[in-house]
Parts: C-alpha cells; sequence; structure tokens
C-alpha cells in the first residue's frame, strides 16, 4: 500500500504542474456557478414548488453532465497513453510495483482531482444556509452520486488511456464510451409507458441523479457505478499486463 | 517469450475479461431485484410510514395503480417514489405510468374506461393528471391537485407562510383501503321532480358528476320516490337535485323516515319560480325539523368582485366556514382581514339560488356552510323578471345580506348508539352544471366533493400525519446577491491566478 500512495501522491501532484488542470477548475467553477445563480433565482420566487434546494446543481442542468463527461476525458486521457508514448511507461512496469498497483495508484489520483473539481461547490450550501434552513441529506446524497458516476466515468476513461498511444484517441475512446452511458435515458424517454424494472431504466443515469438530488440513496445506482468501475479498472489490469508479456 | 506462450496469455485474458464481464453482469442482475433505498431526507418524505406499510402488506386483493401523469411534471417524481416503495412491499400492488403527452393512446383508453377529470378554463379542455387506484371493479381517481395542501399565511400575519403538506402518502394509502373495502357506498338519486338528470353531460345532466362518484370508488343509482315505501336498500347517501315540482307530503315523509333511521340527506334546492311567485319544494317542513329554514327569495349579488357575468342572480361565494365538510374552503378565521383579501379565496359559483336561515325552534341545531357578502341579499319581489332591463332593488321585505345559501344538520346518534342522520341543505343545484363543474377557476367540484365526503364519513380512511417538503425560500437583499457574485467571481479569480502562478513557475 505504501508504493501505492506514493505513486497516487505523485500522480496527484502531477494534475497541479499542468495547465490543463486549472482550465478544468475554472470552466468547473464558472459551470457551476451559473448553475447555482439559477438555483438563488429559483429559491427566490415565491411561488416556486418544493423539491430539495440544490437538486438542480445535482444533474438538473446540460452543465453537470457535461464537466463529468469532459472532465474523465481530460483527466484520464494522459493517465497511461502519455506514458506510452513517452517511452516512461516501461520505466514504470518495471519499478517495484505492480500492475495492480499502477492501476489503483492512477485511478486514485484521478477520483482525487475530480473531487477537487467539486470542492468549490461546498460554498453553495453554505450560502444557502445562512440565508435559509437547509436540508443537508439530499445534498449529501447529491455529491454522493456525482462521485459515483465520476468514479464510473473516470475508470472507463482509465482503460481506454491504456487501450492508446494518442491521448487524442483516449480521450474519445472514453468519450464515446461514457456518451454511450449517457445517451441510455433516449431510449427510455421516447418510451411511451415506463416499466421501471427495464434494462434501460437501472442505466438510465438521469433518473439516478434525479434520486440523489431529491436525497434518495439506491444501492442499485452505487453498485451499477460500483461494479462497472472495477470491471474496467481489471480490464485495464488486464490491458496493462499483457502490453508486459507482450513486449 | 513463445507465441504458444503469447497465445496461452492472450487466451487467459479473455477468459478472465468474459468471466469478470459475467461477473458484472450478475452482480448487476442481483442486485436489480435486491435493493434497498434510503431517503436522506431531514423529513423522510420519501419514506412510507408503518401504516402504509402495513396497508400495503395487508392487501388481499390485486391493485393496480395507473398513474396518467407527464413525466416532465417535477411532481411526478415524488409519487413514482412512492408507488415503487408501495410496489416493493406488496406483491398485490402493481402500477404503470402513463404519459398522456407520449401514449395518447392509452392515455385514452384510460380515460375511456374509468372516465377522466376534465378540466377547462373557459377556452381549452383537457383531462387532470392523477392517479386511478383499482382493484376489480372500484376505482379511485386522485387527482394531482391532492397531493398537496395549498400554504396558508400565518393567522399572525407578517410573511410567515405555513408550508404546503405533502399528502401524497395519506392519499394513496386511502385509496388503497378504499378500493379494496368489501363496501362500496351507494349515493341514490331522486327523479320525478324536474331533477337534474344522470345521463348524458349537456343541459341539466349530471352524467359528469356521477362519473366521477363512480372514480370515487361510490355507487351510484337513480330512484322515484313516487309511489315508494322507503328509499332503496343500501343507499348511504339520498340527494335530491334540483326538484323543479313539489314532491308530495308522502315522499317528504319516506325521506323524513330515512333521516330519522340514520340515513344522509343532500337537499340542492333553487327557487321554484312559478311566474312572479315563489312555490313550494315540498320539503320546507322536514327541512325546519331539522333546524333549516327554506327562504323564499332569489339571491342577487351587486358586489363587482363577485360577479361572473352581467346577471346578479349568478355570483361568486368565497366565505366559507370552519365546518368539517367546507373546511378545505375556509381561511381560518384568526387570519387578519387584510391577509384574507390578500390571500384571495376559493370561490364556487352559484346560480338562481335561495337563502336559508336557522330554525331556532327546532331540536337540531343546523349550522352555516357558506355565505354571501354583505352587499347582497335575498330578493322576494320577483315582479322585475318580467321587466326587462329593470334591475332588482333592495327593500324592508328582503332578507338582508350576508345570507346564508348552504346548511348542514348532524342529527344526534341513537338510543343504541347507531349514528344519528346528516343533512346537507344548499339553496342552490345550478353550481353542479357541467361548465362551471368542471373549471379550473371555480370550486365548485372542491364543494361538491367535501360535502357527499363529509355525508358518507368517507374523509380519508386513514390518518396520516402530512409531511413537510423543504421549501427553501431566500429573500436576498441587493447587497446579499452581489456578495454572493463576487464570493463565486473570488472562486474563479483564485483558481485562474493559482494557474498562472504555476504556469509563470513552469516556464522559468
Amino acid at each position: 500500500m505504501t508504493a501505492v500512495a506514493a505513486q497516487l501522491k505523485r500522480e496527484f501532484s502531477a494534475f497541479f504542474y499542468s495547465p490543463m488542470a486549472y482550465v478544468l477548475l475554472a470552466f468547473s467553477i464558472l459551470a457551476n456557478g451559473i448553475t447555482f445563480l439559477l438555483i438563488i433565482e429559483f429559491l427566490s420566487n415565491p411561488y416556486s414548488p418544493h423539491g430539495a434546494a440544490m437538486q438542480t446543481l445535482f444533474g438538473g442542468t446540460v452543465f453537470f453532465y457535461i464537466l463529468l463527461l469532459g472532465s474523465a476525458s481530460l483527466i484520464t486521457m494522459r493517465s497511461l497513453a502519455e506514458e506510452r508514448h513517452s517511452g516512461t511507461i516501461e520505466a514504470l512496469l518495471t519499478a517495484p510495483i505492480s500492475d495492480v498497483q499502477v492501476v489503483l495508484a492512477k485511478y486514485g489520483a484521478a477520483l482525487a482531482f475530480n473531487a477537487v473539481l467539486w470542492l468549490p461547490t461546498l460554498l453553495y450550501p453554505a450560502i444557502l444556509a445562512r440565508h435559509s434552513g437547509i436540508d443537508p441529506g439530499p445534498v449529501l446524497a447529491g455529491y454522493l452520486g456525482t462521485f459515483g458516476i465520476g468514479a464510473m466515468f473516470l475508470a472507463i476513461g482509465l482503460l481506454a488511456s491504456i487501450l492508446t498511444r494518442s491521448q487524442i484517441v483516449a480521450a474519445l475512446l472514453s468519450l464515446g464510451a461514457n456518451f454511450a452511458l449517457f445517451l441510455v435515458p433516449i431510449f427510455t424517454f421516447i418510451s411511451p409507458t415506463s416499466d421501471p424494472g427495464s434494462v434501460l431504466a437501472y442505466m438510465n443515469l438521469w433518473s439516478h441523479m434525479e434520486d440523489f438530488g431529491r436525497g434518495i440513496v439506491d444501492s442499485r445506482w452505487l453498485i451499477y457505478y460500483g461494479s462497472v468501475s472495477a470491471f474496467a479498472l481489471f480490464a485495464a489490469t488486464q490491458a496493462l499486463q499483457a502490453r508486459r508479456w507482450r513486449g | 517469450m513463445s507465441g504458444i506462450t503469447r497465445s496461452g496469455m492472450g487466451l487467459n485474458t479473455a477468459i478472465s475479461l468474459v468471466g469478470a464481464a459475467a461477473i458484472l453482469v450478475m452482480v448487476n442482475y442481483l442486485s436489480m431485484r435486491h435493493y434497498a433505498r434510503g431517503d436522506w431526507t431531514a423529513a423522510g418524505i420519501y419514506t412510507l410510514s408503518d401504516k402504509s406499510i402495513n396497508v400495503a402488506r395487508a392487501l388481499e386483493r390485486d391493485v393496480r395503480i395507473h398513474a396518467m401523469w407527464s413525466q416532465a411534471d417535477p411532481r411526478f417524481a415524488d409519487v413514482r417514489e412512492l408507488l415503487e416503495d408501495l410496489a416493493g412491499r406488496s406483491r398485490h400492488v402493481t402500477w404503470e405510468a402513463v404519459d398522456p403527452d407520449l401514449a395518447r393512446d392509452r392515455a385514452g383508453l384510460l380515460i375511456q374506461r374509468y372516465g377522466g377529470r376534465m378540466l377547462t378554463d373557459g377556452f381549452n379542455v383537457g383531462y387532470e393528471a392523477g392517479l386511478f387506484v383499482v382493484s376489480g371493479d372500484n376505482v379511485k381517481f386522485i387527482a394531482a391537485t391532492e397531493f398537496e395542501s395549498v400554504p396558508m399565511m400565518s393567522p399572525f400575519g407578517g410573511d410567515e407562510e405555513e408550508p404546503a403538506a405533502y399528502l401524497a402518502e395519506q392519499k394513496i394509502t386511502s385509496a388503497l383501503l378504499r378500493v379494496t373495502a368489501e363496501h362500496q357506498p351507494k349515493v341514490c338519486f331522486v327523479q320525478g321532480h324536474g331533477e337534474w338528470s344522470l345521463e348524458g353531460m349537456g343541459g341539466r345532466s349530471l352524467g359528469h358528476v356521477r362519473s366521477e362518484l363512480i372514480q370515487d370508488s361510490y355507487r351510484v343509482e337513480a330512484f322515484a320516490t313516487v309511489g315508494a315505501s322507503r328509499v332503496p336498500e343500501g343507499c348511504d347517501l339520498v340527494v335530491v337535485a334540483g326538484p323543479r315540482r313539489a314532491l308530495l307530503e308522502e315522499e317528504a315523509a319516506l325521506l323524513r323516515r330515512y333521516l330519522e333511521r340514520g340515513g344522509r340527506l343532500l337537499l340542492l334546492l333553487d327557487p321554484i319560480i312559478d311566474g312572479e311567485r315563489f312555490a313550494p319544494t315540498g320539503l320546507e317542513r322536514l327541512t325546519a325539523e331539522n333546524g333549516i329554514r327554506l327562504g323564499g327569495d332569489l339571491v342577487i349579488e351587486v358586489d363587482p368582485r363577485r360577479l361572473v357575468s352581467p346577471s346578479a342572480e349568478t355570483f361568486l361565494v368565497s366565505e366559507f366556514t370552519g365546518h368539517r365538510s367546507v373546511r378545505q374552503l375556509s381561511v381560518p378565521d384568526a387570519v387578519d382581514p387584510a391577509v384574507r383579501e390578500q390571500i384571495g379565496a376559493f370561490p364556487v359559483v352559484l346560480s338562481s339560488a335561495r337563502s336559508l336561515a336557522a330554525d331556532d325552534e327546532a331540536e337540531v341545531i343546523a349550522e352555516p356552510l357558506a355565505r354571501t357578502s354583505a352587499a347582497s341579499w335575498g330578493e322576494v319581489d320577483l315582479s322585475f323578471i318580467g321587466d326587462i332591463g329593470r334591475p332588482p332593488e333592495k327593500d324592508q321585505y328582503d332578507t338582508p345580506g350576508p345570507v346564508v345559501v348552504g346548511m348542514a344538520a348532524a342529527r344526534p346518534d341513537g338510543p343504541d348508539g347507531e349514528p344519528g342522520g346528516r343533512l346537507v341543505v344548499v339553496g342552490d343545484s345550478d353550481f353542479l352544471d357541467h361548465e362551471l363543474y368542471a373549471h379550473a377557476g371555480f370550486y365548485n367540484r372542491d364543494f361538491w366533493s367535501g360535502l357527499v365526503g363529509w355525508l358518507t364519513a368517507r374523509e380519508d380512511l386513514i390518518s396520516i400525519a402530512p409531511k413537510n417538503p423543504e421549501h427553501v425560500r431566500l429573500s436576498l437583499t441587493r447587497d446579499d446577491f452581489l456578495t454572493i457574485v463576487m464570493l463565486l467571481l473570488g472562486e474563479l479569480v483564485l483558481c485562474v491566478g493559482v494557474g498562472v502562478a504555476v504556469w509563470l513557475r513552469r516556464r522559468s
């Protein structure tokens, strides 16, 4: 675990030496800030219906999904693809750290950076709480859902990154796969009657975030994100191992 | 590494991936069937109470819930949550969502089969969103508007507002009980004296009322009192809706016996005008015995805020008392009159109505339900009717306003504890007119359903404390708003600043 922690720390720090991190952070602050101003306008309207105050932030606007999809691709595109391109992957593979540990370290660093992207939004519930009572349950649930989906997208992005030398291709692969998961709700939306038990309903990220935003934490969605993430990380580890014995 | 070894390794990798994929599918399949949903809201608004869980588990008959609701409506997400939970608690409960915008045919079939609740604003006609709760032949329709109580201004005035109460769980659980109950109450309409007909939708017909009673799990029957010796078996409520001819003494006696034996009677008695005089209804003695005197007059309203047409005989009534049958239409007495004026009211339209008054000599004490404005009166001189262009004028013979237009009386329980009869008299039946009844701006439907509900003692069959959902309200000053914007910009500037600093450092 020490090796993983050390590698994770190194990977995490490396993010902040790149301008991309700050561009991503700035975009996140801007997009979420605009959404928060919409929330304030909504809550200032005496005729607005009841509901969780921060629900709009968690999947209520297109900004949310653009941020998750875009950040997952950008964070992970250089994880392993750049190392392959620049040749540093050989040093990584010969270091006293297993393939599993490499993948976990890079994944952990990506998760941590993704969390940093959402840190500035902690200001919003603090502002609302200062002016009015706010139920913390839906806020916590909203963050849980956001990190869950983010974790899944990042794992898929990491897998895409190991499959190619090109960062651009890695980003596109990641974006494509995650976008396909994002688009599943389109098929449930055009269905005139909804069967709650259907596979498409199970994979509907929009309705997942609707639940989380309202304060409902469903074990199905968490298991979905966790299992897909685990599979993607396993596949990434296998791909890394294959790289090793292919030479 | 040899080719054979590479192939073996490749096969091993492929098998591992297939195995992992199989595990992924299996885990999610099991997760779909066995899951838990946590309600992290402080009010627990998505958590079913023990009462509802027990009701669901105790069901022995299948119940199907058809949610005819636009999926774009944000209210539906909350209802869906409750329906999913209920369905998870009982194998007898199933449900489907039917979006009328996307599945018009399916929605049309539901409306055709169970009847829809029509809404109109005078120009457009639509059907109200809601749930059809069905078990066998029993149907209960819950309109979307019933799921949340309207927030009221605090009796203490100011800007405080009592929060809206979320009533969905109570409504749905009550509906489950209602449609699976062994006994479905029967409403019997008297015919034979020019009353409103139960068939059809236009003119003096109550087809729409009949349809909604059936949706509310009532059975409906028409019967003639002429030549009858008793009210038909099983009538839980008898309605006399707008007779145009007087009932005979023996018909009134039949209704009196029914009432004295614990029956429930609803009399909608317009003034019967014969030329320039008022004709009797034949029910004057029956109502007087129960504390209600029928006025021999025609209510005239001259307050322009209460008129819906040039006719002074068609007007809005918005002063309702706290009686249980009309409580949902009343504004609490403790509310400051200025605040009451601000709140507005829940107007019910009456047309060609008579006044009512308490009969102090009766042993039964009747309570008023609704009053007109102080500017109105009960006109006893009908000579103005023949003079075109001559408005009625108030004089000392008329009944001064505000006049009472609805009253209710509850007879005492019998010596053996059997419940006493209940009587409601309204001085008008035209409020049941289809256009007035279905108009979205009027509360005629609510008035009718409140009267029927009280008379049949069928307020919600179960009491579940309503939940108060989160309802954040912000009252920001200009400075507050600017401070927030500055904070958000500050975050952005800080991020950009640190990014530029790192970039410059890397360059150097």
